[in-house]
């Protein structure tokens, strides 16, 4: 798969594929496809996710995962487009390595990467009125070989972190991080020296090392 | 008359118009206007009664605004997009999605074009498209960015719906019904889809103005 992000407003990905090589995405992203494409319907199940292990994610909250993902084989030129604002970007990912995004960012990628929906952290937020209520974060694992299309919303912001080495975003700005950084998610009360009209604050917290990917709008 | 895009992310078109210069838009897309423009309703009298009663069935409004100079209008689709303005030859013709067009000089004249749907129940029953003939400017605003083709004759691009943005009239277009893989559940799943046939120009959008 070649793919080529293509305008600045709402980006579109050009992908162009060889005789037989296919590109995986979610339905209903197309905007264009040469007649010479053939679209198939890939199940998550024959991508090597268990029903089971989906049925447990849609019982965490992930209902964006869906069981079928649209299948493009070539040869031949397509074009996809989330419909939203937003930086666009083609991302390597080397044989064995892993990167996780989070839900609704994946464009497309290669065939020969392989994909599995994930739990990526469970955890407690605190919530006005000294309560609390479980959340979680759920992602696409993608590991290589091959190539990637992902989109954030607004800005796409790229830090690599050395081991041990720690940094802390707000969830709504995480797009992606590496399966080696240590994500953990920490929920706390804002100190308040008057100790009336406190408010809760969630924030993931980064530990290195591998690259963590942002997004400036959320 | 004068057409200079401002802004980029969602970009008004600011028109300056001569004594006596007329455009024509829909109603509801003026940002800004010099006092000494005068606007006023006007019916469109394009396709007779039978261009009526197509308007009604497709939901189009009847009536479009007019704006005469001297003085500026700034016009915009209020959506994050491109604005481009085309200079039509005499009889030249283009056929433009619904909700794309900002405005067109008084010389354009103004139709509108029906797209056959492929009638499946549960599916569009077809859609209009505006079809403008030169000679006069217009200027178009494509949601999200804008790309540009140019088919060869006989060269066939399948697209989405609501990717169509401008082709010439030449540029044959059909609903057709993508299937998503083989057997019955492949068929429960398509969409419809668009051929779009050569040759001519055609300009795609990167982002789905239609409701989903």
């Amino acid at each position: 798969m070649k793919a080529d992000t293509v305008g600045s407003i709402t980006p579109a990905v050009l992908v162009r594929l060889a005789p037989g090589e296919k590109a995986l995405a979610p339905h209903g992203l197309m905007l264009y496809k040469e007649p010479s494409i053939q679209l198939h319907r890939r199940t998550l199940r024959s991508l090597g996710v268990g029903l089971g292990e989906l049925m447990a994610l849609q019982s965490q909250g992930g209902s964006e995962e869906e069981y079928f993902l649209a299948e493009f084989e070539g040869p031949g030129a397509l074009t996809l487009s989330r419909d939203k604002g937003g930086e666009a970007r083609v991302i390597s990912i080397p044989a064995g390595q892993s990167l996780q995004f989070g839900q609704g960012h994946l464009i497309a990628f290669d065939s020969t990467i392989r994909y599995r929906p994930m739990l990526l952290a469970r955890f407690l937020v605190a919530t006005s009125g000294a309560q609390a209520q479980y959340g979680t974060l759920i992602g696409d694992q993608l590991t290589g070989p091959g190539q990637a299309v992902v989109q954030g919303h607004g800005n796409l912001l790229q830090f690599t972190l050395g081991p041990g080495e720690q940094m802390r975003s707000s969830i709504p700005s995480f797009l992606g991080c590496a399966d080696t950084v240590g994500l953990e998610v920490r929920s706390y009360w804002l100190p308040n020296p008057t100790g009336f009209a406190t408010r809760p604050m969630t924030q993931i917290h980064y530990t290195g090392p591998g690259q963590v990917l942002l997004q400036s709008g959320v | 008359m004068e057409i200079d895009v401002r802004g980029a992310f969602i970009p008004v078109a600011l028109v300056k118009l001569g004594p006596g210069e007329e455009i024509f838009c829909e109603s509801g897309l003026d940002v800004y206007m010099d006092p000494t423009i005068q606007p006023q309703l006007k019916a469109i009298q394009q396709g007779g009664f039978g261009g009526a009663v197509r308007r009604m069935v497709g939901g189009i409004p009847y009536h479009q605004v007019t704006f005469t100079g001297p003085g500026y209008v700034a016009l915009s689709r209020a959506g994050p997009g491109e604005v481009r303005t085309l200079t039509l030859a005499p009889g030249e013709t283009i056929d433009v999605a619904e909700g794309s067009l900002l405005c067109a000089t008084e010389s354009v004249r103004y139709d509108i074009q029906y797209v056959r749907g492929t009638g499946r129940i549960g599916r569009m029953i077809g859609f209009f498209l505006d079809r403008l003939s030169g000679p006069g400017t217009v200027a178009l605003h494509g949601h999200g960015n804008i790309l540009s083709f140019t088919l060869a004759a006989e060269e066939v691009v399948q697209i989405d719906h609501g990717a169509l943005l401008l082709k010439d009239a030449s540029v044959q277009v059909r609903s057709f019904n993508q299937p998503v893989g083989g057997g019955l559940l492949g068929h429960a799943m398509s969409f419809e889809a668009l051929e779009v046939k050569g040759p001519g120009r055609l300009w795609l959008q990167t982002l789905d103005p239609t409701p989903k």
